[in-house]
């Protein structure tokens, strides 16, 4: 429980960084360089320590294209808390969840349960809801 | 331009998640180190790019808190495997999700006094059920 509560509080964390930097005029580009270099020192030791690299050709192209893709969410989303409430935006990009599922629906063919349906069915009301007030800003 | 954002920053977290779940059904868990470091580094070489055609300069406000960021980003990532790995998805993708959208409300509103209207308020609770009903089967 403890590894829970500690990766729930390091997530959360790092919108709230975001959205400080905003506030004290950070450069958004600046800060994730600062942020990824960091990581990669710090998951390098990690892993040296405690793991080993395991390179494959398709998990390489894969996790590029992740971490290009997150580096873009990233940008976006800091942008956004300059005019956005941070608690607001950060519940709507965690919808994003529903991204993966829909494409395990759509090319893996996979057949979604009861209550999978219903959560996707809820996350077009729950952005509609959000978006309110926080567009005036 | 606040939701257009939000929505930018939604569809590439998404598209990332996605990654994530292909390479976890492509190399299994044994490439997960591996995974989140090259992805980590080519988050950063998009940054370093654009820092370079940028010509960023950091300062120091945006080299502490970014240092602060990767530390939460590799904590958070470290503790939530081994979260996973211990206790059951049930479990963990309620308390994750809900907790982490909880949690930046609870301390925007006190750092920031960020209020949320009752219908964002009602958004938040649909989005937390909606994350929590998509995460477990």
């Amino acid at each position: 429980m403890i590894y829970l509560v500690i990766s729930v509080v390091s997530f959360a964390s790092a919108a709230l960084i975001y959205k400080y930097s905003n506030h004290i005029n950070c450069d958004r580009i600046s800060l994730i360089l600062c942020e990824r270099i960091t990581a990669v020192v710090l998951l390098f030791f990690y892993i040296i320590m405690f793991d080993r690299f395991t390179f494959n050709p398709a998990i390489t192209v894969l996790a590029f294209t992740g971490g290009i893709t997150i580096f873009l969410s990233r940008v976006a989303l800091i942008a956004s808390l300059k005019c956005g409430k941070v608690s607001i935006s950060w519940t709507i990009v965690n919808l994003s969840v529903v991204i993966p599922v829909l494409s395990s629906i759509l090319l893996w063919s996979e057949i979604p349960s009861q209550r999978q349906i219903i959560g996707l069915l809820l996350v077009p009301a729950a952005i509609g809801l959000l978006q309110e007030q926080s567009m005036g800003h | 331009m606040w939701l257009k954002l939000v929505l930018i920053s939604f569809l590439f977290c998404g598209i990332s998640d996605t990654m994530w779940k292909i390479a976890g059904e492509t190399g299994g868990s044994y490439t997960a180190n591996t995974y989140i470091f090259i992805f980590h580094i080519s988050a950063l070489i998009g940054a370093s790019i654009a820092a370079i055609k940028m010509k960023k300069k950091i300062t120091r406000n945006e080299f502490f808190l970014g240092v602060i960021a990767g530390f939460s980003i590799v904590i958070g990532s470290i503790c939530s495997m081994k979260a996973i790995l211990k206790m059951p998805g049930i479990i963990y993708f309620p308390v994750s999700s809900g907790g982490s959208l909880l949690f930046v409300t609870i301390m925007a509103h006190i750092l920031w006094k960020e209020k949320i209207s009752l219908r964002q308020t009602a958004g938040l609770m649909v989005a937390i059920i909606s994350i929590i009903l998509i995460s477990t089967k």
